[in-house]
């Protein structure tokens, strides 16, 4: 960790909300890439980020220092994301997600421009036959790129939960690609 | 781009973007809680807490002392319970002696004369 994130650090357990607005800025996409990727949902992906970051706030003096401070938000906006996860109802995949990955699959530019919506579709196509581990593992590791120690630290499972996890979402995924016609 | 793995490969790492992220911040930081009156209120609460638990304990001791302190007073005035048994006019102790003293006696006595006695004795 830099030296000025932890002098900002710091300054946040003080009880400085300036110092936590760097904070928040620094680290709200990220969140919210998390949150719309495992909740499929831009309104509560939003909620869930504000929850995020009051819990950040509010228990930012239990946070050890020695430790990642985006290991830490990563943990509790996963526990958030799945908590309301087993709240609503199974988010089962639209027609039109069908489409929107036909497009993106047709794009032939490198750089991934999505609107949120198309990101909603996508990930909802991709993940509606995983269950909520799977999902995790899935968005985590292939969808957020982190590697297998942090996916660890955030959601508690050992290395060969999280393999087999990732394994199993990414064979059903594959699966259900080849029955929409991709290779 | 029909490979699934291309497709995969394309989706890792890119995020979604907030589309107005300065309202979106400040959006967040108007819902914080205020931490230092948050501290406030619970200790306000926990000083009526430990008064009521002062006064409830000693409530508590005063009771225990004052059972302790009547129940000694009552062991020293020893409780003496007596019943009577007799019924007044008669004797039952007496009649049953005469009764005996007869029969000790070998007295030479038929039963109207024991129902006389009987009735003398009543």
């Amino acid at each position: 960790m830099e030296q000025l994130e932890k002098d900002i650090l710091i300054k946040c357990r003080e009880g400085d909300k300036e110092a936590f607005r760097l904070v928040v800025r620094q680290y709200q996409r990220m969140v919210f890439s998390l949150a719309l990727k495992m909740l499929c949902d831009e309104e509560e992906a939003k909620d869930t980020v504000q929850d995020t970051f009051i819990r950040v706030w509010q228990n930012i003096g239990e946070y050890d220092t020695a430790k990642s401070f985006v290991t830490w938000i990563y943990t509790i906006a996963t526990r958030l994301c799945l908590d309301r996860i087993k709240a609503k109802k199974h988010t089962a995949a639209m027609p039109e997600d069908v489409d929107a990955l036909a497009r993106f699959a047709a794009d032939t530019d490198s750089q991934v421009n999505l609107e949120n919506s198309e990101w909603v579709a996508i990930v909802r196509l991709l993940a509606s036959r995983l269950s909520d581990k799977q999902k995790t593992v899935f968005t985590l590791c292939q969808l957020e790129g982190l590697d297998t120690d942090e996916v660890q630290r955030i959601t508690g499972l050992d290395t060969t939960q999280i393999k087999s996890n990732l394994y199993v979402a990414r064979q059903t995924i594959r699966k259900q690609l080849t029955e929409l016609g991709y290779e | 781009m029909n490979n699934i793995d291309e497709i995969l490969e394309r989706l890792k790492g890119a995020q979604p973007e907030i589309d107005n992220p300065d309202e979106f911040t400040d959006l967040i930081m108007s819902a914080l809680p205020d931490r230092n009156t948050e501290s406030k209120t619970p200790e306000k609460g926990s000083r009526i807490v430990k008064f009521v638990r002062i006064v409830l304990t000693a409530a508590a001791v005063l009771l225990v002392g004052l059972f302790i302190y009547t129940n000694d007073l009552d062991a020293d005035t020893p409780t003496t319970t007596q019943t009577n048994y007799q019924i007044s006019g008669f004797t039952y102790g007496d009649y049953l002696k005469n009764v005996y003293t007869i029969r000790q006696n070998k007295a030479s006595i038929n039963y109207l004369q024991l129902k006389k006695l009987n009735y003398e004795n009543h």
